[in-house]
């Protein structure tokens, strides 16, 4: 259970850094600004919670002796977070917020970073 | 003589310009937004209503809801049609005092429709203040069929203009 867990607190950091990475590049890239709904801190927060989710379904698998249920869980991890996208092509940003249209851009592929982070690394933990 | 003549051909028109922390919302249960460009010619002087006038444009582009996909379908054929229709405009013809306030009497056009309107507004502060109803649909400004009609017919109108003498 603790290197499940550990698992997931390596995979936060990781999406973390690259989702505050992606954020700096996108905005400086494409002259917006979305701080005002996104910053550094909700995104790990995102990430953390994201990731220990995950992390939560492996202990449980673990717990119940599912194992064989591993690739069905994996499954319903790439598909809920591509279902999460959803939310933000629907959010109705701040009126003084400029290029809403810019938004999807950057929300989209960091609702991804969890699932891909912690699937990224699983090869370095060993666990049943 | 000629300095009295003067000053009041110049208090007859005073012209103001418009400051850049103008608002125009518009606002209904779905959907709601601004409009972010907006520029005209302002006569006004609230002791000489027949000699003062508004002609204000609007750039239908600068709509914002909040929404990317909404702020293209605004602007799409099926609803403002802003390549065919870039501006709304309004135009004023007559001014009264109200109450407290002022109403203008004016032409409003948008997506290529004009409509005569009376519209009621207040000038405190060096600041024009209005709020209105229009109905969409005056203006054949989408529809209400279909997924058209999860919008708001009615929508409610606020303006605020700072404006600064020139």
């Amino acid at each position: 259970m603790k290197k499940i867990i550990l698992h997931g607190i390596i995979a936060s950091a990781l999406a973390s850094v690259v989702g505050i990475v992606y954020q700096v590049i996108y905005q400086s890239a494409l002259d917006c600004d979305f701080s005002k709904v996104i910053n550094p801190i909700s995104i790990s927060m995102a990430c953390i919670v994201g990731c220990l989710l995950i992390s939560l379904g492996y202990i449980l698998l673990s717990k119940f002796n599912l194992g064989k249920f591993k690739g069905w869980l994996n499954s319903l991890i790439s598909i809920l977070s591509f279902a999460s996208i959803i939310g933000p092509i629907g959010t109705t940003l701040p009126l003084d917020i400029n290029n809403p249209e810019l938004f999807v851009g950057l929300i989209a592929p960091l609702h991804l970073l969890p699932a891909l982070a912690f699937f990224t690394i699983s090869s370095f933990f060993k666990y049943e | 003589m000629a300095i009295l003549f003067t000053s009041f051909i110049w208090y007859n028109n005073t012209e103001w310009s418009i400051s850049e922390d103008y608002s125009i919302k518009f606002k209904s249960d779905n959907p709601s937004g601004v409009f972010t460009s907006f520029k005209g010619k302002i006569i006004f002087a609230p002791d000489h209503l027949e000699s003062s006038s508004f002609n204000l444009i609007v750039d239908v582009k600068s709509i914002n809801t909040g929404n990317g996909i909404k702020n293209k379908h605004a602007l799409s054929k099926n609803w403002f049609d802003e390549k065919r229709f870039p501006e709304i405009t309004f135009t004023s013809s007559q001014f009264e005092q109200s109450g407290s306030g002022f109403s203008v009497i004016g032409t409003m056009t948008i997506h290529g429709v004009p409509k005569v309107m009376s519209i009621p507004f207040t000038f405190k502060d060096n600041t024009f203040k209005s709020n209105f109803k229009i109905d969409r649909t005056d203006f054949n400004v989408g529809s209400t069929k279909g997924m058209s009609s999860k919008a708001a017919t009615k929508l409610d109108i606020e303006v605020s203009v700072p404006v600064s003498k020139i």
